[in-house]
């Protein structure tokens, strides 16, 4: 059986705006009896993304946003911390290959939606770079009359956040959820064939890099396999 | 011809959901025509019989899986016409009778268990028609939620039979049935009016008694454990009396609506079929043969008279009766089969070869899908680790009853091999299942090697147990008590194979279930036979260290020691008999064959025994385990293990019997031993088995002289069904377990007298159930259970009793005066006007308690509504760590507690490298500990933590500010040295201190220092972490791996698991497990309603259960530590703390500044264009690889 690969969401906001029921959604997707989070596969899931199956798994610290180090910090740090070193783990069979990150506000608070930029300043000092599969969600988008973080605003700066795709959800009645990691998967996919492309350059110049042969044929044959994506623009996408 | 191509046509059609559905449909119209009168539309004799027609256009694609009524009802009779055919059992229907459905094939018959008789078989759905009253329908389902418990669930959990929960339903549901009926008393003007239904009733109730005496008697059995042989058969007249009574209960409805008038009879009032819950009308595309008899083609015209416009599109549609009738094994006495022999359970005419690929049959049933007889395929993965983990418990149980029974040797031996075999078969199958799954389960790796494991050490203490005194004794007896050890050890195999059998099903169930791919594999792992001889390749196995591997290298190492026999060891009787298994395991006849085996040697021995890999992570040792249940005086811990050992006896008892049968068996064939696990592992079958003995005939003569011989009975039964109760509003998991239920069934669960009192569901309640009720409705729900209790008298007082024990478990341990105030007043009025007349202590105590709780609560009123340290350490448990242990003498120097001086002084100052990093660990841990112990359940409830202001979860915010202070403690003490060297050495010595702390089982400070370390902030100073020798980054790398976030803290939960108190977990996992059980789980359910629509709302308690079990699991380390305090050294490291907090810098922004400070970044172009250095490929201790590469995932997050 080829070695599966597992994509890592980390999904991050202020507490409070919803996104533990977001990641419960998702990964729960229909309804079932009883939800356990303490076993292993409590945040796995396999979803497809055009034709092929990705393994996602969703880092999601909530209840925990009080480990920060201050009041005036972006409240995840304890999340962000750990999570881009762990995009190496050397575990046998599987190997995490690439992180997205969903920062969630809440559009009924204007905090939640403000304290985003911090978060984002750090993920990118922390990846050091701007090229971040990211996609920012506006949870809560059922209690449309308690709205205060109008849809434009919150696309504008999403845009201006090097187009970062936009989404609205609500974690209550399931809208969005799915499209919401279908497109952050997407977006992970791309930047690791981008990564492969940066690889084949490096190898041209510096010779191979120690890189099995098999995981390259894979790799490449991966990428062959990947659809041109449709559209590079900004998205927002209400429904 | 043309004709039957269409009916082919159709057929394959049929194959598909959606034909199923519309067919039902139809089928629908069909009967409601029928309805009309049935009588009328009785048969002429017919060639040919049409079943509702087949449609052939299929849109509405809905899901409609797997839901089919669960009763039926005959509404014609039906005598299968074959009785000569011994392969299929077709069970005869007569008007009336009802029919408890398992499972319905798409071809129109259903599998089900005919309540008159107890038989099952199949049986043509077309005859009959969903069985459904609301009176009735509580009743209904009690007897479905008995069955599938009786019948299907482990017999382990038969424990949980003592609960009652399953007996309590079928008397609630009588009740119900009685009440909706207005026939509840004996003296209601409807049951004096008429005869019948007076007779009917108390018919029904002695049916009822002797019933509840029969579970009693089941009850007392299963307790003993000692005489299990009976259980089974007990087991089985109890499920016949509970038919009994169901089918009285319709009987007494049928006459009800007789008399009543209410219904124009009961035929013509039988519920449609929904929409959705199509009836699967039989239909094959077959001609069946003439055999099939006249009945058959009787109904033939009815059906045709009766479809009326439909009847010519009927013509062509397919039979009634097919010939490929679907089969249920018949399995007699101990005629045994091979899985290949085993005839297929359904039929294949339409694909034949190629039905095995999907299930042909749909059970709407969990428990079905792991132990079904009739209903599943045999191939599939949870089917085949079902009977492989019956087989291996089966031989565990006989190394487990070996303390009650003194035992051969040679049975020993041979059971030894069996049970290695067994357990390798499961092993077998559980790789299969880990292989399939994408995610490769740690869980279900660790728990296959823990079992893996402890089949080596059972196999150990089997070699322990031979005598080397008397070099013949392996005739003679093993004694009694002496095996203590190989008990223990096939206690925890027990242990480990239930554990890691879950956790495959687990994966089953997440992966979806499959097909083993060839029955060659399924060949090799269940017939030992060949095992040794055909290639094992086949079965994907992890990586080197499999159990077949190991056990191919385990005989070839066997083969080489029997080849070159050289005796160096003085103990020849030792190594006779291991030799002699370890010939068996080469598949050597094991009867007298002495000579050659005593000259194998120990080295062999050994041999063996290294040749099993030892799995990968720390084995928690049998103590530990031990250790971990008794030292806290924590509830779950202890009950556990009570119940752990309880499920063991039954297990062990029940499988006993047959391992005797089989050794019995064994020594007159001369047969080997591993043909025996074969048979073993193929006779799953137990409910077939059981059904086929039961003489129909008895059970009717039963029925009519009942109502004499059980007269005496009603009025117990009469008593109990009188018992108000709310048990019908209760919901279960298909273990027994209660998972839900109205607030009034709950308390009635909460305080049965019916069983021992279950302190788990108590203490969880007392602690959750202010977040589904109020204080005042819960004092106001017990009271009036206190009320309707006393109607029953033979029942109060020990309800009574019970109400009182909560009522003081809350007051004295798990009292708010936050919240809870509001009741005091019931209470006390409670205590007083009510408790104290019926049990005047009770009464006393309880107003005493009150009282004190009041005045408590106004002083707390005065002071602080917080939870304090002090409160709570008086109510923490006692110290686990022995008081007579000293501590562990501080490692403190003069000098450096003189540096400390001077710093407190004033006059110098101290650095984090000047301590010893142990003791530096041990003070964190104590500060740590302090809080952690502090914290109180109620904190843990509500996402109470979470609250942005008046949280009163101190403790839990405490907690995680004194993580992040040390956090920032760490990137201070390392930012603030300018030269790379000296923060080096900072880096070198907090790693030190990280390490101390994983020792010392402190996850929290540990997990802050590598938080730290691992930030980008400290990550990017390359030159710094240049000075870091390679030993030290590999120690960092391993810290990083006990705390590694993925797979849901996979490492860190496994490790935390085997821990024994004093431990500090890493608080945050629970806050994260809280959070998600809270968002993740409803907050109601709905109990079942009629089929299709749901219905009422009630409490999910299970939610809180497992809100319960996480916070239990936290307070399971709330122990103090056995440690010193050294003043001068805590002084310190709050100082550092307050004046980190203090300094404007404290956020990852500042430190992230400092560090582009100290080492600045590189240009980017040089960033873009060089790959990552190699000495960053050792500092993640990652071999190169290209995941690797790909996984860095972004240029420079190390470059300078």
């Amino acid at each position: 059986m080829a070695q599966s690969q597992v994509y890592q969401v980390v999904v991050l906001g202020a507490g409070g705006v919803g996104k533990s029921c977001l990641t419960a959604q998702f990964v729960q997707g229909v309804w079932i009896e009883s939800y356990d989070p303490t076993i292993e596969d409590s945040y796995t899931k396999q979803i497809p993304i055009d034709g092929r199956q990705c393994m996602l798994e969703i880092l999601d610290t909530a209840g925990t946003e009080q480990f920060s180090s201050s009041e005036s910090t972006p409240a995840s740090c304890r999340s962000i911390g750990p999570t881009p070193t762990q995009t190496y783990q050397p575990t046998d069979t599987t190997t995490p290959i690439g992180h997205g990150f969903l920062l969630v506000f809440s559009i009924t608070s204007k905090n939640s939606f403000n304290e985003l930029k911090a978060l984002r300043d750090t993920i990118i000092q922390i990846k050091g770079t701007d090229q971040v599969p990211m996609v920012i969600v506006g949870n809560k988008c059922d209690l449309a009359e308690e709205r205060a973080v109008s849809r434009a605003h919150a696309f504008a700066v999403s845009h201006s956040w090097n187009k970062t795709h936009y989404y609205e959800t609500s974690a209550r009645s399931r809208l969005n959820i799915d499209q919401v990691f279908t497109d952050l998967c997407r977006q992970m996919l791309q930047a690791d064939a981008e990564q492969d492309r940066f690889m084949q350059a490096q190898e041209a110049v510096y010779g191979p890099l120690g890189g099995k042969s098999t995981s390259k044929r894979d790799l490449y044959g991966r990428h062959r396999r990947r659809r041109r994506r449709r559209d590079n623009g900004p998205r927002c996408v209400i429904l | 011809m043309n004709q039957q191509t269409i009916r082919m046509k159709r057929s394959a059609d049929w194959q598909g959901q959606r034909g199923m559905r519309k067919a039902g449909e139809h089928f629908d119209r069909a009967k409601t025509a029928l309805r009309v009168n049935p009588q009328a539309a009785l048969p002429q004799t017919h060639q040919q019989m049409t079943p509702p027609l087949t449609p052939q256009t299929s849109q509405d694609s809905t899901t409609s899986e797997g839901r089919f009524p669960n009763y039926l009802r005959a509404f014609h009779s039906y005598y299968p016409t074959s009785p000569a055919e011994s392969s299929t059992i077709t069970l005869p229907l007569n008007i009336g009778d009802v029919i408890l459905v398992h499972s319905v094939h798409v071809n129109g018959w259903a599998d089900g268990t005919l309540l008159t008789s107890g038989a099952r078989g199949w049986l043509p759905t077309n005859y009959c028609e969903t069985y459904e009253h609301e009176p009735i329908r509580n009743l209904l389902h009690a007897l479905m939620r008995f069955w599938d418990f009786i019948r299907d669930g482990h017999v382990a959990s038969l424990r949980n039979f003592s609960d009652h929960t399953s007996m309590r339903g079928i008397i609630a549901g009588v009740r119900y049935l009685l009440e909706t009926t207005s026939c509840l008393n004996r003296d209601s003007p409807l049951v004096v009016q008429h005869e019948c239904l007076r007779r009917n009733r108390k018919a029904l109730l002695a049916h009822l008694s002797s019933l509840v005496k029969c579970a009693k008697k089941v009850e007392e059995s299963i307790t003993d454990a000692a005489p299990a042989e009976n259980v089974g058969a007990t087991l089985d007249e109890m499920v016949l009396k509970a038919f009994k009574v169901v089918t009285r209960s319709i009987k007494f409805l049928d006459m009800w609506y007789e008399e009543t008038g209410m219904e124009d009879g009961v035929y013509e009032e039988l519920v449609n079929w929904e929409n959705d819950n199509p009836p699967t009308p039989p239909q094959d595309q077959i001609e069946y043969g003439i055999a099939s008899g006249p009945q058959l083609v009787s109904s033939h015209s009815y059906v045709r008279a009766a479809m009326g416009s439909d009847i010519s599109r009927c013509n062509s549609s397919a039979r009634l009766v097919p010939d490929s009738r679907p089969k249920i094994k018949r399995s007699k006495g101990s005629s045994a089969q091979t899985p290949k022999a085993a005839p297929r359970l359904f039929p294949q005419s339409s694909h034949p070869g190629k039905s095995s690929s999907k299930r042909p049959a749909v059970s709407h049933r969990l428990s079905y899908r792991h132990k079904d007889s009739g209903g599943s395929n045999r191939d599939l993965a949870c089917t085949r680790l079902s009977s492989a983990h019956d087989a291996f418990l089966g031989y565990l149980g006989w190394f487990i009853g070996l303390h009650l029974q003194s035992r051969s040797p040679s049975e020993l031996l041979s059971t030894t091999i069996q049970a290695a075999d067994s357990c390798q078969t499961l092993l077998t199958v559980v790789d299969a299942v880990w292989d399939r799954d994408l995610r490769r389960s740690v869980a279900l790796k660790l728990a296959r090697d823990t079992m893996f494991a402890r089949m080596y050490d059972l196999i150990e203490a089997a070699k322990h147990i031979f005598r080397p005194t008397d070099p013949d004794s392996h005739e003679g007896v093993l004694i009694v008590g002496d095996g203590e050890q190989l008990v223990t050890a096939a206690t925890m195999c027990v242990k480990s194979a239930g554990d890691c059998v879950g956790k495959a099903r687990f994966v089953i169930e997440r992966i979806g279930d499959f097909e083993f791919e060839s029955n060659s594999t399924l060949d090799v792992s269940l017939s030992g036979s060949e095992k040794s001889d055909s290639p094992i390749g086949s079965v994907q196995v992890f990586g080197q260290t499999t159990p077949v591997q190991a056990n191919r290298d385990l005989l070839d190492a066997v083969r080489d020691a029997d080849a070159t026999p050289t005796p160096r060891h003085p103990d020849p009787v030792r190594d006779y008999y291991f030799a002699r298994q370890e010939k068996a395991l080469i598949r050597k006849p094991v009867a007298n064959d002495r000579s050659p085996g005593a000259t194998v040697t120990e080295a062999s021995a050994s041999s063996l025994v290294e040749s099993f890999p030892l799995p990968s992570f720390d084995r928690p040792h049998p103590s530990t385990l031990v250790h971990g249940n008794c030292a806290g005086s924590k509830v779950n811990g202890g009950e556990s293990t009570e119940k752990s050992k309880l499920e063991t006896c039954a297990d062990a008892s029940i499988s006993d019997q047959s391992i005797c049968a089989k050794e019995s068996e064994s020594k007159t064939e001369g047969d080997t031993a591993l043909s025996q696990t074969s048979t073993r592992v193929t006779t799953p079958e137990r409910g077939s088995e059981q059904h086929v003995i039961i003489p129909c005939t008895s059970f009717t003569s039963d029925l009519s002289d009942s109502q004499t011989t059980l007269a005496e009975e009603c009025e117990d039964a009469e008593a109990k069904v009188l018992e108000k109760t709310y048990a019908h509003e209760l919901t279960y998991s298909k273990d027994g377990h209660v998972t839900g239920g109205s607030l009034p069934a709950l308390i009635e669960r909460l305080t049965t007298h019916e069983s021992t009192p279950d302190f788990t569901f108590i203490s969880t309640f007392v602690l959750t159930f202010r977040l589904f009720t109020t204080p005042t409705l819960f004092a106001k729900a017990l009271i009036d259970r206190y009320d309707y209790i006393s109607e029953s008298p033979q029942a109060a007082e020990p309800v009574r009793f019970r109400i009182y024990q909560v009522f003081k478990y809350w007051l004295e341990n798990q009292w708010r005066h936050d919240c809870d105030s509001e009741a005091l007043d019931l209470i006390l009025r409670f205590a007083s006007e009510k408790l104290e007349t019926s049990i005047p202590s009770a009464g006393k105590r309880l107003g005493e308690l009150a009282n004190k709780v009041s005045m408590e609560s106004d002083a707390a009123l005065n002071g602080s509504m917080e939870f304090t340290a002090e409160k709570s350490t008086q109510s923490s448990r006692p110290s686990s760590s022995s008081e007579t242990v000293p501590a562990p003498p501080p490692a403190v120097s003069k000098s450096q507690l003189s540096v400390l001086r001077n710093w407190k002084a004033g006059t110098g100052t101290a650095s984090i490298i000047d301590f010893d990093c142990l003791e530096v660990a041990r003070q964190l841990t104590l500060k740590e500990s302090k809080v952690f112990c502090a914290i109180q359940p109620a904190e843990l409830l509500g996402t109470e933590w979470t609250k942005r202001r008046g949280s009163m979860a101190v403790n839990v915010r405490a907690m995680s500010t004194l993580s992040t202070d040390l956090a920032n403690l760490v990137a201070d003490t390392i930012l603030q040295l300018g030269e790379p060297k000296k923060r080096a050495a900072v880096v070198k010595q907090w790693i030190k201190i990280a390490k101390e702390c994983l020792n010392l089982q402190n996850y929290d400070s540990l997990m802050a220092i590598i938080c730290s370390l691992n930030s980008s902030t400290i990550l990017r100073l390359k030159r710094t972490w240049e000075l870091v020798s390679q030993k030290k980054k590999a120690a960092l790398d391993e810290l990083k791996k006990v705390v590694d976030v993925s797979k849901n803290y996979a490492v860190l939960r496994q490790r935390l698991s085997n821990h024994i108190p004093p431990c500090i977990p890493f608080v945050g996992t629970y806050l994260t497990d809280l959070t998600f059980n809270d968002v993740g789980n409803q907050t109601t359910r709905q109990l079942p309603g009629d089929s299709g629509s749901e219905g009422a709302t009630v409490i999910n308690f299970d939610k809180h259960l497992r809100t319960a079990r996480i916070i239990g699991d936290l307070q399971r380390f709330q122990a103090p530590y056995n440690l010193m305090p050294v003043p001068e050294l805590q002084d310190w490291i709050e100082g550092e703390i307050q004046r980190v907090r203090a300094s404007d810098g404290a956020n990852v922004q500042s430190y992230y500044r400092r560090s582009l400070l100290l080492e600045p970044r590189d240009l980017p172009n040089t960033q873009k264009n060089n790959p990552p250095p190699a000495p960053l490929a050792a500092l993640t201790g990652h071999k190169e690889t290209a995941p690797f590469w790909r996984g860095l995932g972004f240029k420079d997050k190390f470059a300078v």
